[in-house]
Parts: C-alpha cells; sequence; structure tokens
C-alpha cells in the first residue's frame, strides 16, 4: 500500500497530466484561439489577411487569417498552429455575404 | 502454514496487478475520452461555421449571383471545402418568406440551421401612410391624428365634417404631405404563396403517419410525435395536454378537419401546420417560429400568444386579449367571388398586436357597404405596432403605431360609405423603431434579410 501511495499514484497522475498537455489542451487552446479569432473577424468587419501571434502560458501560437472577395461573399479561413512546430491545430472556414455592391 | 503465506503472497500481488491495470487502464481511457471531447469541440464549431457559409451563399445566390434570382429553389446546392469539410443546403419557400436549411459537415459531425429570410423595407415604408387611389383626398375628422409623412393624390389631405361634428385636432397632419400623381402601391405578387401550395401539396403525398380519426394530443402523447414527421390527419386535430407541453418542430401536419391549439399547448421551431377547416388558438397557448395555413379562417382568442406566419385565404380575428410579437405575420389571401372577394383581417377592442398585417386579394373598387370584406380592421382600443399592407381598404378606430399602407381607408356609418376617410383614427410613425422583414411578394427594391436564425441541432 505503502509502494502504492508513494510511487504508483503520483506516477500515474503525471502520466495522465503530461499526455493531457501535450494532446488535448494545445487542441482546446487552438479552438478557442481560433473561434475568437472568427468572432471578432465578422463582428469587426475586418476582412483583410493577417498573421498574429498570442502567448499563453509561454507558449506561442500563431494566428492567420486569409481572406477572398467575390462580389460580396466574402470567404475566411483561420488557422491556428504552435509556433514551435507549425503545424495546424484547428482551421475554421465560413463565408460572409455582405450586402449588395 | 508456510503454504498459506505463499498463497497470500501471490493473491497480494496479483491484487497489485489489477489495480495497476485498472489504474492504466483508466488513464488512457481518461486520456482517449478527453481528446475525443477536444476533437469533438472543434468538428462541432467547424461544422457550425460550415452551416453559416451555406446559408451566406445562398443569401448571395439569392441576391442575383452566379446568374440565379431570388425565385432560385434548389432542392440541394453542395459545395466542397476540403477533403473533410462541406456544406449543403436547400431553398423553399417558407409561407410568404424564404426558408434556407443549411447542413454543415466536418469529419462525420453535422451542423443543421435553418434561416427564414424576408426583404428590407424601403423607403416607401417610411411614411405614416402610403395611399394607393390617387382619385378621393384623405379626410381627417373626429380627434384623429396623425404622425408622420404621408403620401397621397392629388386631392391631397383635408378635414372632414362627421355627422355634423368638426375636425377638432390640431394639425391635419403632423410631418410632411407629399402630394403625387404617380400614387400606387407596392405591387404584390402571389407567386411565393402559390409555390408554397406546391410545396405543401408535394408533403401531403408522402406522410409518416396517417390517423383516420380525431387526433386529442393529451399528456400521453409524446413530445417528439411531430418532430421530422410529415402526419396527415383524416379528422380534426386538437392539442390539449393539461401541462406546459411543449411540442418542437420541424415537422408537418395536414388536417382533413379543424386544429384546436389550446390549454397553455406551445409550438415550436419550425412546425407546419395545415388545416382545411380552420385553426383557432386558445386558452394561454404559445405559437412561435412556425407556420399556420387554412385556406378557412383563423381566429386567436383567450390570451394566446403568437409569433409566427399566419395565413388564411379568408380571413384572420384577433380577441380575447390575443397578443402577437414579431416576427408575427398575419396574411389574408382574399377569395375570389364572382363580383366581391371575401376576406378580412380584423383585430377586435383590446388586442394589441404586434407585427406585419397583408391583406393582398385584389378588392373590385366600390362606394358601397363592404360586408366585412376586403377589409384590414383595427376597432376601437386595439393596438396596433408595425407594418401594414393592404391591396383592398383598412379601417382604424384604434392606434396603430407604424406604417399604413392602403388602396384606400374605409369608414361606413349607415347608410353612408366614407371613402380615405379617419375618424377618432391615431397613425403615428414614429413610435415604430423596431426594424421589421417584409414578406417576399412585394415589390421592393431593397435586399434580402434575416428574420429568424435557429439552430437545429
Amino acid at each position: 500500500m505503502a509502494i502504492f501511495v508513494s510511487i504508483l499514484l503520483p506516477l500515474v497522475t503525471l502520466m495522465a497530466t503530461v499526455l493531457n498537455k501535450y494532446s488535448n489542451s494545445d487542441l482546446i487552446v487552438a479552438t478557442n484561439l481560433g473561434r475568437e479569432e472568427m468572432e471578432k473577424t465578422l463582428n469587426n468587419r475586418t476582412f483583410v489577411d493577417e498573421k498574429n501571434m498570442v502567448k499563453i502560458n509561454r507558449i506561442s501560437w500563431n494566428i492567420s487569417k486569409r481572406i477572398q472577395e467575390d462580389n460580396g461573399l466574402v470567404s475566411i479561413t483561420i488557422e491556428v498552429s504552435r509556433r514551435s512546430d507549425d503545424k495546424v491545430l484547428a482551421s475554421l472556414y465560413t463565408e460572409k455575404y455582405l450586402g449588395q455592391k | 502454514m508456510m503454504n498459506n503465506e505463499k498463497g497470500s503472497v501471490l493473491i497480494t500481488i496479483l491484487a497489485v496487478f489489477l489495480i495497476i491495470s485498472l489504474l492504466f487502464g483508466s488513464v488512457i481511457l481518461y486520456g482517449s475520452w478527453h481528446k475525443f471531447q477536444a476533437q469533438k469541440g472543434l468538428l462541432d464549431l467547424k461544422a457550425s461555421y460550415l452551416a453559416e457559409a451555406g446559408v451566406n451563399r445562398a443569401i448571395w445566390c439569392l441576391s442575383g449571383n452566379q446568374d440565379r434570382d431570388i425565385w432560385w429553389r434548389p432542392e440541394n446546392y453542395h459545395q466542397d471545402i476540403d477533403k473533410a469539410d462541406s456544406y449543403d443546403f436547400t431553398i423553399y419557400n417558407w409561407g410568404s418568406y424564404i426558408a434556407i436549411d443549411s447542413q454543415g459537415k466536418s469529419g462525420g459531425t453535422t451542423k443543421k440551421v435553418k434561416a427564414i429570410l424576408g426583404q428590407k423595407p424601403d423607403e416607401t415604408y417610411k411614411y405614416a401612410i402610403n395611399l394607393g387611389d390617387p382619385a378621393y383626398p384623405l379626410v381627417v375628422t373626429g380627434n384623429s391624428r396623425i404622425i408622420g409623412d404621408v403620401r397621397v393624390g392629388p386631392a391631397g389631405v383635408m378635414p372632414g365634417r362627421f355627422e355634423g361634428e368638426e375636425f377638432i385636432g390640431k394639425k391635419l397632419v403632423d410631418g410632411n404631405i407629399l402630394i403625387t400623381k404617380d400614387l400606387r402601391l407596392p405591387a404584390y405578387s402571389n407567386k411565393p404563396l402559390e409555390e408554397f401550395a406546391q410545396v405543401i401539396e408535394n408533403q401531403k403525398r408522402k406522410p409518416d403517419l396517417t390517423i383516420d380519426r380525431t387526433l386529442v394530443i393529451d399528456d400521453k402523447v409524446e413530445l417528439n410525435y411531430f418532430k421530422d414527421k410529415c402526419v396527415q390527419v383524416n379528422g380534426d386535430l386538437v392539442f390539449g395536454s393539461s401541462g406546459q407541453t411543449v411540442f418542437k418542430g420541424p415537422g408537418f401536419v395536414w388536417c382533413e378537419g379543424r386544429i384546436e391549439i389550446t390549454r397553455n399547448t406551445k409550438l415550436e421551431g419550425g412546425l407546419i401546420l395545415f388545416a382545411k377547416k380552420g385553426i383557432i388558438l386558445s386558452d394561454d397557448c404559445q405559437v412561435r417560429d412556425c407556420l399556420l395555413y387554412s385556406p378557412s379562417e383563423i381566429v386567436m382568442q383567450d390570451n394566446c400568444r403568437f409569433g409566427s406566419q399566419a395565413i388564411s385565404d379568408i380571413g384572420i380575428t384577433v380577441k380575447g386579449h390575443a397578443t402577437t410579437s414579431y416576427p408575427a405575420l398575419l396574411l389574408v389571401k382574399g377569395r375570389k367571388e364572382e363580383k366581391s372577394i371575401e376576406g378580412s383581417i380584423s383585430i377586435e377592442s383590446d388586442n394589441p398586436v404586434e407585427g406585419i398585417l397583408v391583406f393582398c386579394g385584389e378588392v373590385p373598387d366600390t362606394n358601397s357597404k363592404l360586408a366585412n370584406n376586403g377589409i384590414v380592421h383595427i376597432k376601437s382600443n386595439a393596438d396596433f405596432y408595425g407594418i401594414m399592407y393592404s391591396s383592398g381598404y383598412v379601417t382604424i378606430e384604434g392606434e396603430a403605431f407604424g406604417c399604413i399602407n392602403t388602396h384606400r381607408f374605409y369608414l361606413y356609418k349607415s347608410p353612408t360609405t366614407y371613402i380615405n376617410w379617419l375618424k377618432d383614427a391615431l397613425i403615428d410613425r414614429s413610435k415604430l423603431n423596431k426594424e421589421m422583414i417584409l414578406p417576399i411578394g412585394l415589390d421592393n427594391s431593397s435586399g434580402l434579410e434575416i428574420v429568424k436564425y435557429m439552430c437545429l441541432n
């Protein structure tokens, strides 16, 4: 019992934290950053290409926004990646009709 | 003794292994579940934005792009964004509005939304009164008050003497009077309603459930009875559960008899109810985001609350402290008789009505008594807040806060018919601050606008 409490339990907790840290929490942060950027773009109507960097808990994130326009219909693509490996973790796409020109 | 001790060590080792295995298993399950949740969160969000993209592309196409126009009705438009992401949408007539059902798909996750579209009111609807017939002056009598600009024919606006009494108000019109020879109301096209009637006929041909008797919806009936189904009832249909029961759509009900919605029943979420012999709403029921359609009369009474579309061929009556709120649309098509037209909208005393009232039948010009046909009638002590359109006549005895578009006003005091007379009426355009979206079909230069946006899952 002493071995279990003193070695195994901390080991298991550490494993769970490590697993969580390097898989799920990254995805959750990337999703939230993407959603935030998309809502900001739609609400403020900032339909221009942009690349931003943000730092959350000492980790740097790249947020890139690509805009295409076709006669009032704007296509918005938001991609979020960790700066260290540049792998896109969350990619969001939507379209917004701005009205007749 | 020794043997017994060895046995207990083995059991202890096995127990420790079992606990370790369980712990590792839990860790793996916990990790997988969290990963699944995180991925699901992302896919749900992607699918929602894709569904929204479908609605926007549909509006873009309906606004005249890609060689399409407002009458474009695709059964399924598909757009791939990349290998795992796509959206589909369908456009159809939703009563007098347009509906877009859009679904976004991302990695096996689907999100469905429904958007109801109408048209933004153009400059015509900024007036307090728009008259359609230039032949008669607008005659103001009694204690009538008109606040806002009016558009009338060359005969202008004048005070009138009614049964010996002069006009006692301060000003004929508290606003500008635009006199024009080119007086006309926006034309109304029946095309959306005709196409919608066809949609209803098509639905009727493929019922999921047919009931050959009167159906009473009581407490025993499950709430999803109509959801995603087409139900045909060959008798009457009565919603009469005792609790505050909520029935949600989307769904379609075709009823050969009459539909009664009573006793606190709530209907919402895109249900379409069609009843051949009329629809009655009463007893504190609530109907919102639905569509009621009947060739017979629709009656709203007894504290019912209505925030949907009601379409009737011959008449809609609001009485008994019933209330409507925007985006309520009460529309009467009018049924052509040999020399006249049958159909009216009547707002009885003490009923506040908010929304859009449309009477769109072709009413022949007459100077005789109309027998309550071809009229939108706001009775004394009734309040109307919104936009009114009548291709026939309008009688206002109560208060109207908004914009009145009518071919003519009508007042009858036996034995005389008074055309374009307003007596003791209040029409105040300045009080209508809410932007209301008009149904499709009214000749309107403005673009499309979303009336209602619903997430269906």
